[in-house]
């Protein structure tokens, strides 16, 4: 039984195909690489399997419930699961790096909050500017931030657009071990980049996002 | 065993609950107690608004409930000196059988004299009996009817017209009809004024909210992508509001409070030196009350409106 499934998935805004009857099967503890050209539809893709938009036609199964017929309570349990990681970060700009990592584990009362949220801080190397407002931070470093909130809740998926942008090379591939470690311990893990040369060091499951098609590469 | 763990589990919840309520309220008086000049700058259209509403509904109110009752016209009757007391009473009971007659009363010429000088205030005429110009007097109470469709009262002044025990009589009839539309005239400019005002309330509460949500757009998207359920993002939100709001009504409150005290004792004063009788009536609790639940309900109202919107806005 396959966790994810897109089943004859259409994504059309306006008169403009994204994704047309795409099928893809994820098992639980994948790690994915998503390639494409920009605007090919990563972003989109994205936006269907959190949830954030509904696709016009087909369905799409994780864990055997279609999230499209999803509530709005529903939807916001099953992001819960999730862990984001995206080319603007959207953290909140005027808090500490502390209280933006905390934020997922605020939202779902989970206790131990501030020790998580500091070991998940020294993970991405970034212990001390724990109570550094964001806005004082680097690009990298807001990046980083990102990053650890995302890995904070202990995510059934993360999905993560462009992680590395800002980062140099040593810090890319760190962050990229981790993911890598966490899909080992069972999380399924969507990265879409464009660096293609990190995507064939690391010797990862590789899908192409082309012609409204996501296939393999 | 597992029932006393779903109870844990259900205290944990509701604690949790109740200290992120806490938690919101509390960071909601953030700016009011931090930089209340900013608090004051953000609040000044809703306390103005709320103000003025206060203002011109005390004056309507007010308007009301002293120029309600010289809706009454009063005829004051000279009678003839040589008059029987036969022809008194006729008299008396044929005019208080009028339907719009409220009270017939008679009174003698030491009575008219004392009568006369309570009015002016000039108890000194009253020790000088020997002369009297007033003669026996009536004193008519009738309502006021429009003119245009008023038979009886026509009847009335047609009545003493001719009767010929009467020597003459004066009514205060031009006065109460110029009360009485000046009232009507006074009252129309309120009713304008408070529905002006009330739509101003409501676009500054409006325009509060809206610039409040337009700033924290990010964090509510923020909290939207991060699985934080409709109500979560609410609390923070409405307890902002709820407080702004609370705070900016004490302070019109409080502000009405002092202009009231201020004006209605020295008005009183003056009003006095000219004999007149005027009852200054504050806001009621039940009146203040309503008002502030009104204005609460439309902030709630307007609060998960513009978060809902926000919410089901695109994200990425």
């Amino acid at each position: 039984m396959f966790m994810i499934s897109f089943n004859n998935v259409c994504k059309i805004y306006s008169r403009n195909k994204v994704l047309f009857n795409t099928n893809l099967l994820i098992d639980k503890g994948e790690f994915i690489f998503l390639t494409g050209l920009p605007g090919s539809g990563k972003t989109t893709f994205f936006k269907l399997l959190s949830a954030l938009e509904k696709p016009n036609k087909g369905s799409i199964l994780v864990n055997n419930q279609n999230i499209v017929n999803f509530h709005r309570d529903e939807i916001s349990d099953y992001r819960k699961k999730f862990g984001i990681i995206l080319q603007n970060n959207y953290l909140l700009e005027g808090e500490t790096a502390l209280g933006n990592v905390i934020l997922p584990l605020k939202i779902n009362d989970n206790g131990d909050a501030e020790v998580k949220a500091k070991a998940v801080l020294d993970l991405v190397g970034l212990n001390n500017h724990a109570n550094k407002i964001v806005n004082y931070l680097s690009e990298s470093e807001k990046q980083r931030v990102s990053i650890a909130r995302a890995l904070i809740n202990g995510p059934e998926i993360i999905i993560a657009d462009d992680p590395t942008k800002n980062l140099d090379q040593e810090l890319s591939r760190k962050i990229m071990e981790i993911l890598i470690k966490l899909s080992k311990y069972g999380t399924t893990v969507f990265v879409a980049t464009h660096e293609l040369n990190l995507v064939k060091e690391l010797n990862q499951r590789v899908f192409n996002i082309k012609n409204e098609k996501i296939v393999p590469a | 065993m597992k029932k006393l763990f779903q109870h844990k589990y259900l205290f944990y919840k509701l604690r949790f609950y109740f200290k992120h309520h806490l938690e919101c309220f509390l960071s909601s008086f953030e700016v009011p107690i931090k930089s209340p000049l900013r608090f004051l700058s953000i609040s000044m259209p809703a306390i103005l608004s709320i103000l003025m509403l206060f203002t011109f509904f005390l004056i309507y109110k007010n308007i009301e409930n002293n120029l309600y009752n010289n809706n009454q016209e009063k005829i004051i009757i000279f009678l003839k000196k040589n008059i029987s007391n036969e022809s008194i009473s006729e008299l008396r009971k044929n005019i208080s059988s009028r339907d719009d007659v409220i009270s017939v009363k008679y009174y003698t010429e030491i009575e008219s004299l004392k009568l006369y000088s309570e009015t002016k205030n000039e108890n000194i005429i009253i020790e000088n009996f020997d002369y009297n110009p007033l003669p026996k007097t009536m004193v008519i109470l009738k309502k006021n009817y429009n003119i245009d469709k008023n038979i009886s009262e026509a009847k009335l002044y047609n009545f003493l017209d001719k009767n010929n025990s009467i020597e003459l009589y004066n009514s205060n009839k031009i006065f109460v009809e110029k009360i009485k539309y000046t009232r009507d005239v006074v009252f129309k400019l309120l009713i304008f004024f408070i529905f002006s005002l009330t739509a101003l309330l409501l676009l500054s509460i409006n325009n509060f909210i809206k610039s409040e949500v337009f700033k924290m757009k990010p964090e509510i998207l923020i909290y939207n992508l991060l699985g934080a359920r409709r109500s979560f993002i609410l609390r923070k939100y409405i307890y902002i509001s709820f407080i702004y709001f609370s705070l900016s009504f004490l302070f019109s409150y409080l502000v009405l409070q002092c202009l009231f005290y201020l004006f209605t004792n020295s008005t009183i004063i003056i009003l006095k030196l000219y004999l007149i009788d005027y009852v200054f009536l504050n806001i009621s609790f039940v009146e203040a009350l309503f008002s502030y639940i009104s204005i609460i309900i439309i902030t709630f109202l307007m609060t998960f409106y513009e978060i809902n919107k926000q919410i089901k806005s695109r994200i990425l």
